[in-house]
């Protein structure tokens, strides 16, 4: 990055095709939409590009460019809901959720497949904040000392954070096996 | 019953889950959890939906992504060089904008594709008797227009001109080994990088149905001198799950000659496809 930053573009096409996969599953799971998700990619390339001087080695390239990524991600979805009304705030805190403990154990008549399958469901309708912890936690191979940079916060807050998306989660997945089974 | 207590342990269970805690924390953890039923029965719970998040596929973006990127890259670069020469040269009249079109190989081709649709199209409205021999006949005369357009474009002087054909490789039919040998040439040959790049794209879904194409893919990564082509075709053979590729791959991981980030990216494709 650093020679990108210096006037090297040619070094970009290489950080293109070091990250352009991981960034592409990234917005990927967060708006569920390909074609948006190639836009969000190529915009993180353009601003990258387009910042370039502002970028210092203090939280590492991977920091960096997610918070791009983030930023890029947020304007995404303020022009989406400009454009649309959306029904509703899904994107207000959730209340945090007990697991039932009739939950467990799980259905065992429902097979893998379609817990997979539930389970996406369940991250499409998980709050934003929450959903985007937990991709990077989960998915971006992102160590919680750069989602913390990421984010802006303390590592123990990302902790926290990241379990309290995966309780959600477990909560929205548990209403869904539900409602599956009526 | 939770307390403040059972709150800072859950806060450790997603690194619990993922094996990605100190020995001390996972002692503690695993003494909390056999004490306290109610973190126990969550945590066995929530670690059932943390494992099966893995199990949701990721999806590969389109080629269309890489080469647009290109394009951007390339026309950032000439943006500087341009804005100079606005000022320096005259701008070209309408007939000489007009005959630069006509020049350009893809508009020659597109010309051509169009008229034999025109063909085609006139051709099927003044035939009144079907006679579906003939249409398999304008089909077989379309795919080989689409494959002479990949193979003429793939050969041309201007990069742009090579992008293109490859892309129209897209469109032949999965069989055509004239295509793919070209575009195995142009991975290995093409002076151009986004172009050779664009080819080992195109190349994804030829390798999927030939064993053949894959070994011809193999062999290309020994060849390669090119850093961002060798991930390029490292990525499609992890994604392609070649494990014949492992050897190789671990070659370029143990090669000090490579750039370092082909070596990262070797090390992790040969965890991969072990």
């Amino acid at each position: 990055m650093e020679q990108v930053r210096q006037g090297d573009l040619r070094k970009l096409a290489l950080l293109f095709e070091r990250h352009h996969r991981a960034l592409f599953h990234f917005f990927l799971r967060l708006t569920t939409k390909r074609e948006a998700s190639e836009d969000l990619v190529q915009e993180v390339f353009f601003r990258i590009l387009r910042y370039r001087h502002t970028y210092n080695e203090k939280h590492g390239y991977t920091a960096w460019m997610y918070q791009i990524a983030r930023n890029a991600h947020l304007d995404y979805l303020q022009k989406q809901r400009a454009h649309a009304s959306l029904p509703g705030s899904q994107n207000d805190d959730a209340p945090e959720y007990e697991v039932p403990s009739t939950a467990l154990p799980i259905d065992e008549k429902i097979s893998r497949n379609q817990e997979v399958k539930l389970l996406r469901q369940a991250l499409d309708r998980l709050p934003e904040d929450k959903r985007e912890v937990l991709v990077m936690s989960r998915y971006q191979n992102l160590k919680y000392e750069e989602i913390a940079a990421i984010l802006g916060c303390e590592v123990g807050t990302v902790k926290v954070r990241v379990f309290r998306a995966v309780r959600a989660l477990g909560q929205i997945f548990f209403e869904l096996q539900g409602e599956k089974a009526v | 019953m939770t307390n403040e207590s059972c709150e800072s342990f859950r806060a450790l269970l997603p690194e619990y889950w993922s094996a990605a805690i100190s020995v001390k924390q996972n002692k503690d953890v695993e003494q909390h959890l056999a004490s306290c039923p109610d973190c126990r029965t969550e945590s066995d719970y929530l670690q059932r939906v943390w494992t099966t998040l893995e199990l949701i596929p990721a999806e590969a973006p389109s080629p269309a992504l890489r080469a647009r990127f290109y394009e951007s890259l390339d026309a950032y670069r000439r943006g500087a060089q341009e804005s100079i020469n606005e000022f320096t040269t005259p701008a070209p009249s309408p007939t000489q904008k007009a005959l630069v079109w006509w020049t350009r190989p893809l508009f020659q081709f597109a010309a051509a594709a169009a008229m034999l649709a025109v063909g085609v199209f006139v051709g099927r409205t003044f035939e009144f008797r079907k006679d579906t021999s003939q249409l398999g006949e304008l089909r077989g005369e379309v795919d080989h227009m689409r494959q002479l357009v990949a193979l003429s474009l793939m050969q041309q002087q201007s990069a742009t001109d090579r992008l293109q054909g490859v892309n129209w490789a897209y469109r032949v039919e999965k069989s055509d080994t004239e295509v793919v040998s070209a575009l195995l040439k142009t991975v290995r040959e093409d002076a151009s990088v986004n172009v050779r790049l664009a080819a080992v794209d195109a190349l994804r879904t030829f390798a999927k149905s030939s064993p053949l194409v894959r070994k011809a893919l193999i062999q290309l990564l020994a060849k390669q001198d090119d850093p961002m082509v060798e991930i390029a075709l490292i990525d499609l053979l992890v994604e392609l799950r070649e494990h014949a590729a492992l050897g190789p791959v671990k070659a370029l991981s143990q090669d000090p000659k490579q750039a370092s980030e082909v070596r990262e990216r070797a090390r992790g494709a040969a965890d991969e496809l072990q």
